[in-house]
């Protein structure tokens, strides 16, 4: 896909996103770490794998497991954007009983193979479908797992790090959103990650850096030929695309109504 | 996989708990595909010979509990379990957050053996002794709780989980040599069925685990005395046998045996049923009195905590004097 179609689908995405607003008047909604991943998501399911044009039950398939399951919302509207989904998600959002859930909930029809929320689940499941498939002979098949840098705290992925580099995992590709800011606000003052990419390669990975929302840069990464894991840094803005969200952490987990909703409309271009 | 004869059942109490969980594994492999992954345990486990013939199936991750559950689930699917071993407490409570998530609430199909449970690893110490465990996994919805109680129900229990597609938990008690506890070559394992041990008039003794041999002989030692105890092997905690305590409701004293903390384990679990019925015999909960016992030898801990044959009759005795 052209690079310019990918920068309106984003366009499309955050569009989709701002107006469930609507629908959520009194809920808390996790913008920022859902902001900073639009391109990233889009990359993956739109332009560098299979994902959105081969059979779901195919075990060609690549699979994208999404660790920060708080990147949900991201989530379904490039689905939707992808035409992925066969009617609008955004009514559904939150509501009682349904599907789109603020963390992702396990769902094949929506191609979540993992619930996440608990965070540092989603890499070590992913390295447990790599062997799978390495000793199944399922050759080919891509699997993907994004999760956040604030995430990398969790011990559990570093336990999965050193395990997919012993079992020589070339099918597994490692997405870090770095947007640089965690719950608690600025992840260098709290657990830093500046040196990532030296840990992650002391640990026997490929890695690349790139700008997580600039698609021809996430393309470049994730289409490295991979001898070993690779893990790509992709460098993003906490509520990229909303000025009063950019680089805020107090967006991770906000409600969005009133003058600040008709600002985030406007600046997506719903109004 | 072994027939139940009276040579393999003695066979099977000779090779200890863990020996039978790896004699069935390597059995059962001959029959159907699983994948086992444990966190340096797999020797530990008796998994050499299924490690020697199916070295595609056997996955180490280290000592690393979380990713043991977590890369079970990732290579689980219906048709094709996962069996994960470690030491008790480290394969449920180190991992309980993925067990809860993988297992509760996506039902990955992972079947997780704690090894050394009970208080058989006894020598070790406190941070080994697997007495807590079963409180928390019986409150995580949809997982089956087995607690086996000798070498032929362990192999028997193993090859039930590994035959079916749900989540479940082993809580392997027992050392390096069993009590034969099931002697009848008509034994058979079902899932959720107990099975009578004994027949009895008085009192039921509902037990789980290797701590049925305690049970037997106390049942003996209280016959001598004049009263009749019934034993019901509760072998799964989870889903419990409610049928079992519902049909025995005729004894005078109702007396739960476990290797475990009474507060959230077997007792606990009967008392729950017990408590939906109106007129219903006294229950009396024997286990570990909520507290830690000092590393000794096995017979010294089951003493230190009133779990012995002769400290369980003696406690029945004084229940029903009183």
């Amino acid at each position: 896909m052209t690079t310019e179609n990918l920068e309106k689908m984003a366009q499309n995405v955050r569009k989709k996103m701002i107006s469930v607003a609507d629908y959520c008047r009194n809920s808390l909604i996790h913008w920022g770490s859902s902001l900073s991943c639009v391109e990233i998501l889009l990359s993956v399911i739109g332009d560098v794998s299979n994902i959105s044009n081969v059979d779901r039950e195919d075990k060609s398939r690549d699979l994208l497991i999404i660790s920060k399951g708080h990147a949900a919302l991201a989530y379904y509207a490039v689905l939707e954007e992808c035409g992925l989904l066969e009617k609008t998600f955004a009514e559904e959002y939150q509501k009682n009983g349904s599907r789109y859930t603020e963390e992702l909930t396990i769902n094949p029809d929506l191609m979540i193979e993992c619930s996440t929320g608990s965070l540092g689940l989603g890499l070590p499941y992913a390295v447990g479908l790599a062997i799978k498939d390495k000793r199944e002979g399922n050759d080919g098949r891509r699997i993907f797992c994004l999760v956040g840098d604030g995430e990398c705290d969790e011990g559990s992925n570093w336990e999965a790090v050193m395990l997919a580099s012993q079992q020589h995992l070339d099918n597994l590709t490692l997405i870090v959103d770095r947007n640089g800011l965690q719950l608690d606000g600025d992840t260098e003052l709290i657990l830093s990650q500046s040196n990532l990419s030296n840990r992650l390669g002391a640990f026997d990975w490929k890695v690349k850096e790139a700008e997580g929302h600039d698609f021809k840069s996430l393309r470049e990464g994730l289409l490295m030929k991979q001898e070993k894991p690779l893990a790509v840094i992709a460098h993003t803005v906490k509520g990229k695309g909303i000025s009063f969200m950019e680089n805020d952490f107090s967006w991770h987990e906000k409600n969005l109504q009133g003058k600040l909703l008709q600002r985030a409309k406007e600046e997506v271009g719903l109004l | 996989m072994m027939e139940i004869n009276s040579r393999n059942i003695k066979y099977l109490s000779y090779l200890g708990a863990r020996g039978v969980l790896g004699q069935a594994v390597f059995d059962l492999a001959e029959e159907k595909k699983f994948y086992a992954v444990s966190a340096d345990l797999g020797v530990g486990s008796g998994f050499s010979r299924f490690i020697e013939k199916c070295p595609d199936q056997f996955i180490d991750v280290g000592i690393a509990e979380q990713d043991m559950i977590a890369v079970a689930a990732g290579l689980a699917s219906k048709d094709v379990p996962v069996i994960t071993t470690s030491w008790a407490t480290f394969a449920s409570y180190r991992c309980a957050d993925q067990i809860r998530c993988f297992l509760g609430l996506m039902r990955k199909n992972v079947k997780v053996v704690g090894m050394g449970s009970g208080l058989s690893n006894a020598i070790v110490g406190g941070s080994h002794y697997g007495i807590s465990e079963l409180a928390m996994l019986r409150a995580i919805p949809g997982i089956d709780v087995i607690a086996p109680c000798d070498g032929v129900e362990i192999y028997a229990a193993i090859e039930a989980v590994l035959s079916n597609d749900r989540p479940s938990y082993i809580w392997l008690t027992g050392g390096i040599r069993l009590a034969v506890i099931n002697s009848s070559e008509s034994y058979r394992f079902q899932l959720g069925k107990a099975n009578q041990l004994r027949e009895g008039r008085d009192i039921l003794i509902i037990g789980c685990g290797t701590l049925l041999a305690e049970c037997m002989k106390a049942a003996e030692l209280l016959e001598e005395k004049g009263i009749s105890a019934k034993i019901l092997n509760m072998h799964t905690i989870k889903p419990l046998d409610e049928e079992a305590i519902y049909s025995n409701l005729s004894c005078r004293l109702i007396v739960t045996v476990e290797e475990h903390n009474i507060i959230g384990g077997l007792g606990s679990a009967v008392a729950e049923v017990l408590s939906k019925i109106e007129v219903k015999p006294l229950q009396i909960r024997i286990g570990i009195e909520d507290f830690v016992p000092n590393a000794g030898e096995y017979g010294y801990l089951l003493e230190s905590c009133g779990l012995t044959a002769e400290q369980i009759a003696s406690r029945i005795e004084t229940e029903l004097k009183d």
